[in-house]
């Protein structure tokens, strides 16, 4: 492939980082659990369930498994957990979706038990194999030893038979016994961020891959009405344009040749039954907001005597606009569609919303959409939805060949799922010692859930977040929302 | 035909010369660690080396680089390892990682101009976005190479 002749890479650490994190390397391991496999020179390959963006999780996960495990750290390697394999085996990954910055606070127990049973499995196998009570075996550093007795076992050479032995009720540890997570650990991805190796999905390569690149309608809830192909039929490198509804899509031999054709390309917008609002009219329509009673979402104490009767009162508004995301590295998805099956080359935060939006727009079962997932350059929680997936795998549908869709820059930042406008009133009020003594809020956004899942029941939880459930002790509150949701 | 220098190699790539380079080395030569993030020269994810010199490759065509010594992050070390690198990993400089080729390279450039740079040199000269926001990072770790050097 590369006319740099050969990088040679030799790496100092013992322990490995990856360039292509969703290759699986399961072929002489031994299979201790889904959570992880051991080679018979002892590498223990940890997988990960959640999306490297740069928070860290390709490393601390693994971490709290290893931790239980009483791995030696320089012997682990890790790789991506197989999102078809999440659904063949009924979410055996918990969730896999990376998003709230809860990828440690919400799995650590589970990891923490995903090693613990792998390790007694593993002093299990040890002691049967000794013929001596598991209770008299230890793990430590990547080996089983036998108290009272010089004898030990590499994990390697137990791991056949730690496969087929199994172990109940296994405690986790307490944070207090802890002996390696804590410690300052170098993360595992960034030899290959800093050596240039590493793959995002716009780094993928295919055998008669072509490059697409999108022309969104630039006001939401236009159409296209039409477009002139004749301006980029000859134009170097192009294949196709593709129409959709409300984007058009230009297919080329290289993405340069996609983007010039796009420029090209005179498209005609219909924008008759677009959106009519401006952000400074919404945002007008916000603050107005204030004027009314609105809703009460979480009220305690007599707020109206205690705020009357503060020493002083602090009124202030906030407001935060939309805001794009604006990860450095443009959306961008690879796709291809073959008879009964299809992959995605990807970096995403939600492989299985990734995959089920496949399967929904290709018509082909979630069972044959295999996704691939890649490092993720930027993800902010935009890469959790699957808008930019099902547009790639569209274009796929219609091309046969794989298709790598890159967005441009000027198309992602335009390109919607912004962090919704938010405007707020506080008001507190202080006695004569400056304690807090009553706070009201009134706060309005756009229902986050409502845009997803086009229903919510009740207030968005996450519209008011902090609020109703926020952890300080003062006396008296209230906090309101619209009494209407703007849409 | 465009004849290019790229990582000690001498390569002839059939493309339009007016071809920014950033893609001759994308998708003609699948060097894909030099990346796209705006297209315009104003992130510095697409910076290479030309001559030692930091230049954005995705405003500079194909035929302005004929003649030059272009070194992609592929090509700066051969194990992956030249000081900056391990600086770099030395003090876990990336978080997402993808304006880190342009960073390295960056700095890479700067120290080759000012082997002990001030940081109002740090600052004129990586000019590189972060959307992680990994600066404070990069200027350690480009003090520590600064400070090895002048060690040895």
């Amino acid at each position: 492939m590369s006319a740099s002749g050969g990088l040679l890479l030799s790496f100092s650490l013992p322990v490995l980082s990856t360039s292509k994190p969703w290759q699986q390397s399961t072929q002489t391991a031994t299979e201790i659990s889904a959570w992880l496999s051991i080679d018979p020179d002892n590498t223990i390959i940890i997988r990960v369930a959640k999306a490297e963006m740069g928070q860290g999780v390709m490393t601390s996960l693994p971490m709290i498994i290893a931790e239980e495990l009483e791995a030696d750290w320089q012997q682990v390697k890790v790789e991506y957990a197989d999102a078809s394999r999440q659904r063949r085996e009924k979410g055996v990954y918990g969730s896999m979706r990376t998003v709230a910055s809860d990828s440690i606070a919400a799995g650590r127990e589970m990891l923490q038990r995903a090693g613990a049973e792998a390790r007694e499995r593993l002093i299990k196998a040890a002691a049967e194999k000794w013929r001596v009570a598991a209770t008299e075996c230890y793990a430590d550093y990547g080996r089983i030893y036998h108290q009272g007795s010089s004898r030990s076992f590499s994990f390697g050479e137990v791991a056949g038979l730690a496969a087929e032995v199994s172990v109940a009720n296994v405690r986790i540890k307490q944070p207090d016994d802890f002996n390696f997570l804590g410690l300052p650990t170098p993360r595992l991805d960034v030899p290959a961020k800093v050596d240039g190796s590493a793959t995002y999905s716009m780094d993928v390569r295919l055998p008669d891959m072509v490059y697409a690149t999108v022309l969104h309608c630039p006001v939401i809830g236009g159409r296209v009405r039409g477009m002139r192909l004749n301006a980029v039929r000859n134009m170097p490198g192009f294949i196709r344009a593709l129409r959709f509804e409300s984007a058009v899509a230009v297919v080329a031999d290289t993405f340069w040749h996609a983007k010039q054709a796009a420029e090209a390309l005179p498209v005609f917008w219909d924008t008759r039954h677009a959106e009519r609002e401006f952000s400074d009219t919404i945002k007008q329509a916000f603050f107005a907001e204030f004027g009314g009673s609105g809703e009460v979402v979480s009220r305690q104490g007599d707020i109206v005597r205690l705020m009357d009767r503060a020493d002083k009162t602090i009124e202030s508004d906030y407001f935060a606009p939309y805001l794009s995301h604006a990860a450095l590295e443009p959306l961008n998805a690879t796709v291809h569609v073959q008879e009964a099956r299809v992959d995605v080359w990807v970096g995403h935060q939600d492989p299985e919303a990734a995959v089920a939006a496949v399967s929904e727009v290709t018509g082909i079962a979630a069972e044959n959409v295999y996704l691939h997932n890649c490092y993720i350059g930027g993800g902010f929680g935009r890469r959790s939805n699957t808008d930019f997936v099902r547009e790639a795998a569209l274009i796929a549908l219609q091309i046969g060949r794989p298709v790598q869709m890159i967005w441009t820059r000027e198309e992602d930042m335009r390109g919607g799922a912004y962090r919704p406008m938010s405007a707020m009133r506080f008001k507190a009020g202080f006695d004569l010692s400056k304690r807090l003594v009553a706070l009201t809020n009134h706060s309005v956004t756009h229902s986050i859930l409502y845009d997803r899942d086009g229903a919510v029941d009740g207030p968005d939880p996450s519209s008011i977040d902090g609020l109703h459930n926020h952890p300080y002790q003062f006396p008296a509150w209230e906090f309101l929302i619209p009494a209407r949701t703007p849409t | 035909m465009t004849r290019l220098n790229i990582n000690n190699q001498s390569i002839v790539v059939d493309v339009d010369p007016q071809t920014p380079l950033l893609w001759v080395l994308r998708d003609n030569l699948n060097l894909t660690g030099t990346k796209y993030a705006c297209g315009i020269g104003q992130c510095g994810a697409c910076t290479v080396l030309m001559n030692g010199h930091a230049v954005r490759a995705c405003t500079t065509t194909a035929a302005a680089a004929e003649g030059y010594e272009i070194v992609t992050i592929e090509g700066l070390a051969e194990d992956g390892r030249h000081p900056v690198q391990q600086a770099w990993i030395d003090h876990d400089v990336p978080q997402c990682g993808y304006c880190q080729s342009g960073q390295v390279l960056a700095a890479v450039a700067l120290l080759n101009d000012k082997s002990n740079p001030t940081d109002a040199e740090i600052d004129a000269a990586m000019t590189n976005i972060c959307r992680c926001g990994t600066y404070r990072s990069i200027r350690e770790a480009i003090r520590q190479v600064a400070i090895e050097r002048g060690d040895s």
